[in-house]
């Protein structure tokens, strides 16, 4: 039942975290900062707002790439924390399922027509190459140590022990995909107007909105069920916090890195995610 | 219920300013000014903008780009005019550079005097200019004929 509860509640939650995440970005700077409650008020202002007239509205996948975005991210909570729809190669799906919400970014960057939409896409596909390569070896860590492909039979005391290495990995591969800086490059509000979005408007932006929130959830979720497992929920739902605390600071404290230098880091971290696998194995 | 009043995005064009305005601007932004306490986030695409802010005399290379990020803009768009610059062309009046003020380009719903003007004053704007979304509101016919309906009785 619970389980039932958090997947419907998802977009809630997510984007509850993300009002929790604007108050604490504005704190930091010492600042006021919205109300918590500010990213529903800001979802529900963009569908009732109308679309304006971009020509991407006459693209079929400039439609529908908002919707798909939003379906992947929800469906990725059928998997975590909770195994509700569990069979036998669910962690290969769930893999999958992660690497497509990286594509449909380049989906809807190409599709929206314009220069700037492009070269988002251009960059998070230059990037993707290097990130999704050590993020699913890094997976494959966890399937090898587990031994299980199936996510109802992940150990839950967490691997972190096992793989000390995954953790750092996890992290880095965690901020790219949740364009958090120093490693945005893809998305770059001041250098390239969000990228992929900046085409988007009324209820695409509001799908939109609501995916990268709940892709934010999924990645604060994960990233401790793999590490630490749900044994103790209390804990769990603690590190959950935690690492929405270090996504926070790590997104006000730093800089951005140019497109050469995220995939220069991104092939260090490749080579680290080689020696992860290999150490486990051997 | 209007959600405009509750989030309304930002979005900054430069039409030729000599970026006072704009630092002024950014100045809403800073921890003892901060606008996003309203709600308001300042955002780079004039697509996702609910509230323009022009600074500058709208010079001419520049008038066509004006029109163009103002079409961008999706339904329900409001138009400030920030700085004497963009009221009147400021000092650069007499400049050859300047042909006509920003309201005769695209139009615009609030000006904030000044050279350039203290960022009390450009909030003001912003919340007035929310206000006016509300009287969008009253001017819809059912609430007249309610009102009436009332008044008759």
């Amino acid at each position: 039942m619970t389980e039932w509860v958090f997947f419907v509640a998802a977009p809630f939650i997510a984007l509850l975290l993300q009002g929790i995440r604007r108050k604490l970005n504005a704190r930091m700077q010492n600042r006021i900062g919205p109300p918590v409650w500010q990213p529903f008020l800001d979802v529900i202002k963009l569908v009732q707002k109308g679309k304006s007239d971009s020509e991407g509205n006459l693209n079929f996948f400039f439609v529908i790439a908002p919707i798909i975005f939003f379906i992947t991210t929800w469906v990725m909570f059928l998997f975590v924390p909770f195994a509700i729809w569990s069979f036998e190669f669910d962690f290969l799906l769930l893999i999958y399922l992660t690497i497509l919400s990286g594509g449909l970014y380049v989906l809807a960057g190409f599709a929206s027509d314009s220069p700037l939409g492009v070269h988002g896409a251009m960059r998070e596909m230059i990037t993707m190459v290097v990130y999704e390569t050590s993020f699913t070896l890094c997976l494959f860590t966890f399937i090898v140590i587990s031994g299980t492909l199936t996510l109802a039979n992940y150990p839950p005391e967490g691997l972190l022990l096992q793989a000390p290495l995954a953790a750092v990995i996890l992290y880095l591969i965690g901020s790219i995909e949740l364009k958090i800086t120093p490693f945005d490059t893809a998305e770059a509000p001041t250098e390239i107007l969000e990228g992929f979005s900046t085409e988007f408007s009324g209820a695409g932006l509001a799908f939109l909105e609501l995916g990268d929130a709940m892709k934010f959830l999924f990645f604060c979720v994960f990233i401790p069920f793999l590490l630490f497992g749900t044994g103790n929920m209390w804990l769990f739902a603690l590190l959950v916090l935690l690492f929405v605390f270090i996504f926070t600071f790590s997104k006000v404290t730093t800089p951005r890195f140019r497109v050469d230098q995220v995939v220069q880091v991104y092939f260090v971290v490749l080579i680290l995610a080689v020696i992860n696998l290999a150490w486990v194995i051997i | 219920m209007d959600y405009i009043k509750k989030s309304p995005w930002i979005c900054v064009y430069n039409a030729g300013s000599c970026n006072g305005c704009d630092l002024e601007v950014l100045a809403l932004l800073n921890p003892k000014y901060d606008i996003e306490r309203f709600g308001c986030e300042l955002k780079a695409s004039p697509r996702h903008a609910d509230i323009l802010l022009v600074t500058g005399i709208g010079s001419k290379q520049n008038q066509k780009r004006l029109k163009l990020v103002y079409e961008q803009m999706a339904s329900k768009k409001k138009v400030i005019a920030v700085g004497s610059c963009a009221i009147s062309g400021g000092p650069f009046r007499e400049g050859w550079v300047f042909t006509e003020p920003v309201d005769r380009i695209i139009p615009v719903d609030m000006y904030v005097p000044g050279c350039p003007p203290r960022p009390e004053a450009i909030i003001d704007a912003l919340i007035k200019v929310l206000e006016e979304l509300d009287g969008d509101k009253k001017d819809k016919p059912k609430q007249t004929r309610r009102r009436s309906k009332k008044a008759k009785k």
